[in-house]
């Protein structure tokens, strides 16, 4: 087993490897940039060291600066989390040249599936079903014209060697092409520092159904059911469930073998989510390949009892997979609500600044991932992920009403946040029922909400501000007449307000 | 007796402090406690139910988190209000539209400069904020009349980026 591990990563993941680690008896060493130096992974690792600028591409994203670092500290396997380094080819061979083992797949699979073209081409020969459209990049305008009009409008533009909904343009009509492909490569170069574009049919309404795989290196796999990640807006998920409503046993199976079969077509091993479209028939289609742990992988470890992360790091060390499919069951239902420093009421505009005051809930079935704490700084630089509650129950009903308590419970201030966001969501009927698609989010419940200019409050919670508004002030003016705090020793003031 | 005039998503209500643990909101007397516990959490007992809510105070404009919700008002003494009202009559001449920046960000690309014709819904920046890019449209038919700041420029929120005429 490992003796020290880096963790290319910060926030909430960079959190949750480090737990798994310190479970294991690994010890963790972090990596910070200059405004990282005060964040709650860096404090909590065992050892900690100064990456760079705030700026990702000359810390987070620098890959000579990590690996050099991992020699010199002694670390024998690299945890690269989500986003930054971990789907990066060219990061995960340099890795391996260095001797030190990448705790994910091979820069092999990562390419084959990282390049979503090539992608396409592998499933389509090993009959994964996929979205109709190109298996090449396409170049010019006038290329992505003609492709366009072959497969017919809507289109999707999408990045080679994307994912996250960056890079990706959704086309009405050929008069929008010129700026969304301009977009589109310029927003891919920027992200994945490759331009490459690739057109797709755009699918109507589908639903965004994924299935966790893991592999270990001796040829073993298996899959830990599916996620339902319809409740998107850009193409970023921010509800995820486990199991779907909408899958049934039989569509399981189907599902689940598919994306066993994606994953063997690669040679893929460690964990990774093969992601389908769902159509309102229930046909599936692949839609890429993520290889590496998701930001939702909390909602497949509440229903399987699997430690994924803990498992990740046994079969990157050699480790056989310590289960199989039969060995699983299916337990109750999990959900997950993503916390975004974002404004639901100002076009969901990032939200920067100092967490004032934090308080998270607690009791059962709530569990809370998350990379702040009181005082924490939120800067512009990153993901505006903050936190993430996940929530179980024995049905689906009990997981949502107690996502619903300890959403209410969960105190941010001082950055604004989308908590409110989900109060709409689970109180939808779409969304109870399970009727909701990919754009049920941005399209039905986002155009109900943005008739409202601020959040609707009852009328109780709005005399207790109104009241509330005016006792602080009052404080605050007796704090400048007579230079004593309220909670000084002047009983005039007590008696008066108390 | 202390008069307050507070404001709370677009509505405005009179509340009267009397001194004797009671705040008068809509004729109605509410028996209240408050107790601060710390520069940013207050309790305020009201209706039978103790609230424990975190705040931020500036100048007069709250942020309250109440069960989850957040709450955003703004308070002034009956006095101040009636000043302000004078202020606005007076400020009330329109001087074209600005762009604002509607989150803290890079100014990627300046589409539009000074004297350009622009049309409603018209691209004018670029804004990248968290690895996305923003296209900032104009609200107006016009002519940009200038343009504050410049391509590579950090701008914060609610910054003034150009003014269209």
């Amino acid at each position: 087993m490992f003796k020290k591990i880096l963790i290319a990563n910060r926030g909430e993941i960079a959190v949750r490897i480090i737990a798994a680690c310190k479970e294991l008896g690994i010890k963790s060493a972090a990596v910070y940039s200059e405004i990282d130096f005060n964040s709650m992974h860096a404090a909590l690792s065992d050892e900690a060291y100064f990456i760079g600028p705030p700026a990702a591409s000359q810390s987070y994203l620098n890959i000579d600066k990590i690996i050099s670092l991992a020699k010199k500290i002694g670390a024998d396997a690299i945890h690269p989390g989500y986003g930054f380094l971990s789907e990066n080819p060219v990061f995960i061979s340099e890795v391996e040249k260095s001797g030190i083992t990448f705790i994910g797949p091979s820069a092999k699979s990562v390419e084959m599936m990282g390049n979503k073209t090539a992608a396409r081409t592998l499933m389509n020969k090993h009959n994964v079903p996929i979205v109709p459209g190109t298996t090449q990049t396409i170049k010019t305008i006038d290329e992505v014209k003609e492709e366009a009009g072959k497969i017919g409008y809507p289109v999707m533009l999408k990045a080679a060697a994307g994912g996250g909904g960056k890079g990706m343009r959704l086309v009405n009509n050929p008069d929008d092409l010129q700026s969304a492909f301009d977009r589109a490569k310029n927003e891919a170069l920027k992200a994945f520092g490759n331009p490459d574009i690739y057109l797709e049919k755009f699918i109507e309404n589908p639903k965004h159904i994924e299935v966790q795989i893991i592999g270990d290196k001796f040829g073993n796999y298996a899959h830990i059911f599916e996620r339902e990640c319809s409740i998107q807006r850009r193409h970023q998920k921010v509800v995820e469930e486990s199991p779907s409503v909408f899958v049934d046993e039989n569509l399981r199976k189907e599902i689940t073998q598919a994306a066993v079969k994606a994953a063997k077509a690669c040679g893929y091993y460690n964990a990774g989510t093969v992601e389908f479209l769902m159509d309102k028939n229930k046909n599936f289609y692949f839609l890429e390949m993520n290889t590496r742990l998701q930001v939702e992988h909390p909602v497949t470890e509440l229903v399987s009892g699997i430690d994924l992360v803990k498992e990740q790091i046994k079969i990157a060390a050699g480790e056989k997979l310590s289960f199989s499919n039969k060995d699983l069951t299916l337990n109750g239902h999990a959900i997950e609500c993503r916390i975004y420093a974002e404004d639901i009421h100002n076009n969901f505009a990032p939200s920067t600044g100092k967490i004032e005051y934090h308080s998270v809930p607690s009791g059962p079935g709530i569990r809370i991932d998350r990379g702040i704490e009181t005082n924490s700084v939120v800067p512009v630089y990153y993901d505006p992920l903050l936190a993430k509650v996940i929530t179980w129950g024995k049905t689906r009903y009990e997981a949502i009403n107690r996502m619903k308590r300890a959403l209410a419970q969960y105190q941010i201030l001082g950055v604004t946040t989308n908590t409110e966001l989900f109060t709409y969501i689970l109180n939808s009927n779409d969304f109870l029922n399970g009727t909701f698609d990919i754009n049920f989010l941005e399209n039905v419940l986002l155009s109900e909400i943005n008739g409202l200019s601020s959040t609707e409050i009852s009328k109780q919670t709005e005399e207790a501000a109104v009241i509330l508004s005016a006792l602080l002030k009052q404080v605050e003016m007796e704090k400048l007449k007579t230079g004593v705090g309220y909670n000084g020793k002047n009983k005039w003031v007590e008696q008066k307000y108390e | 007796m202390n008069s307050f005039v507070v404001s709370l998503n677009n509505k405005k209500f009179n509340v009267e402090i009397d001194g004797k643990g009671n705040a008068i909101l809509g004729g109605t007397a509410f028996p209240y406690q408050m107790k601060i516990i710390s520069g940013n959490l207050v309790l305020l007992k009201f209706n039978n139910k103790i609230y424990k809510i975190p705040y931020l105070n500036k100048n007069g404009n709250f942020k309250f988190l109440i069960d989850g919700f957040p709450v955003n008002t703004q308070v002034r003494t009956k006095l101040q209000e009636e000043l302000q009202k004078l202020i606005k009559e007076k400020a009330s001449k329109k001087k074209g539209d600005e762009i604002i920046a509607p989150m803290p960000g890079l100014l990627l690309k300046v589409l539009k400069n000074s004297g350009d014709e622009v049309k409603k819904g018209e691209a004018v920046v670029i804004l990248e904020a968290m690895k996305m890019e923003n296209e900032i449209r104009s609200p107006i038919d016009g002519t940009v009349k200038k343009v504050f700041k410049s391509e590579g420029a950090s701008i914060e929120k609610g910054e003034k980026i150009l003014i269209i005429q």
